[in-house]
């Protein structure tokens, strides 16, 4: 893929918007998501080959911003550690941003231990509340593959759960 | 373990993003916008993304602008260019100690704790930078951070137009490992504001906020050390373009 000057600007006021919705709900900061937008719309411009025309710009941007997202979060120096078992009691996500910091400060903790592909299913299921279609169609896979993850996520927080939780 | 706050039929996220972005197939666009004409909860959620849009293009309108807003005067687009001056920069200024020895390095302050020091590209010239350096507007700096012990880092700099900080992005000072002469990874290209600039490294042994220092700095045209922390001050002299 080629990118222009012209189609990059167009592809940043188009989907510039919504990768930082995105990234501000998952890290819950106006300044990292800004960063995160920054650094993935900079990684297109500088290696746009990696935008697979097969799929769309909105679900290729999706992956991205939540990669970057996973990364920051997990190397976040000041992170607070908080028990797996406080996920399963993580009440249903608002659609709004940031309105619930304690819900979503509780399941960004998570995804801090969750293994890297199931924190990606993770997020398309709870933060952006997503179909199994859809989060396919993110993934690259059959909607078959997505329940799988979705029970593997369960199973291995129910494992967590009865482990002894280590600070 | 519960997922979903909206019901079966409603539209997710990703497809109300690939609406307003024109990706929809016709007939998965008509499925959609009738759906919102029904679905007052989904229609909500479409307005509140359209007008986050706005707000989010009104702030940042175009990539570079955004980048600005990022990191301020940070040029991050140009890293990989500017990594290349800054190293050359760095590999001749170790160069000329090997050969030389250390008691000839170019000229620096006189430092004990922990310090910064900067390197200077005007057009295609770069040089290691010293007190009361002559720049122009447009060069771009380069920094590196000395200390002995882990710190939490922030640059801060006065000019004639006001105080701004250079470093971090973020609200908060960024903790830096021990080390001699570690890049930050970013640089900076000055502004158009001429006369004296001073640029401030506070080095503190806990975290803290950048913000009210900056503020301090803005209206009192000085920064003394808060406790637990220590500054090295890097002094320019910002000169009309020849």
């Amino acid at each position: 893929m080629t990118l222009s000057r012209e189609h990059f600007d167009e592809l940043y006021r188009r989907h510039a918007p919504g990768a930082f919705r995105r990234a501000r709900r998952l890290l819950g900061s106006d300044a990292d998501a800004h960063e995160v937008v920054h650094d993935v719309f900079l990684s297109l411009w500088e290696r746009p080959g990696q935008f697979a025309a097969n799929s769309s710009m909105s679900t290729f941007l999706y992956a991205a911003v939540t990669h970057a997202c996973l990364n920051r979060i997990r190397n976040h120096n000041t992170r607070t550690r908080l028990s797996l078992q406080h996920f399963k009691q993580a009440p249903t996500l608002s659609v709004a941003p940031i309105a619930q910091p304690d819900q979503t400060s509780v399941l960004r903790s998570a995804l801090e231990q969750l293994p890297h592909e199931l924190a990606q299913v993770a997020v398309y299921y709870y933060f952006d509340e997503l179909t199994h279609r859809d989060i396919a169609s993110i993934l690259g896979c059959s909607h078959r593959h997505v329940g799988a993850l979705l029970k593997r996520i369960e199973h291995w927080v129910n494992a967590e759960e009865r482990e002894p939780c280590v600070s | 373990m519960r997922q979903l706050s909206l019901a079966d039929d409603c539209i997710s996220d990703l497809v109300l993003d690939e609406l307003a972005a024109g990706e929809l197939a016709p007939e998965s666009m008509a499925r959609v916008q009738a759906h919102l004409t029904t679905c007052e909860r989904c229609a909500s959620r479409r307005n509140t993304f359209q007008r986050e849009r706005e707000a989010f293009l009104a702030a940042a309108p175009s990539f570079d602008a955004h980048a600005v807003l990022v990191g301020r005067k940070l040029q991050r687009r140009h890293w990989p260019a500017a990594r290349a001056w800054w190293l050359g920069a760095a590999l001749a200024a170790c160069a000329v100690v090997a050969l030389l020895g250390p008691q000839l390095q170019p000229p620096t302050r006189s430092k004990g704790g922990p310090h910064v020091d900067f390197f200077v590209k005007h057009a295609q010239r770069v040089e290691r930078g010293t007190l009361g350096q002559s720049v122009q507007p447009g060069d771009l700096l380069r920094f590196t951070y000395s200390t002995d012990a882990p710190r939490y880092l922030a640059l801060l700099d006065r000019d004639a137009r006001g105080a701004s900080t250079f470093y971090p992005a973020s609200t908060q000072a960024v903790r830096v490992a021990q080390g001699a002469n570690v890049a930050l990874a970013f640089s900076v290209e000055l502004d158009t504001s001429l006369g004296p600039e001073r640029i401030y490294a506070v080095f503190c042994s806990e975290a803290f906020v950048v913000e009210p220092l900056r503020a301090a700095l803005a209206n009192t045209d000085s920064l003394p050390a808060p406790p637990g922390c220590q500054i090295d001050v890097i002094t320019l002299n910002k000169e009309p373009s020849r």
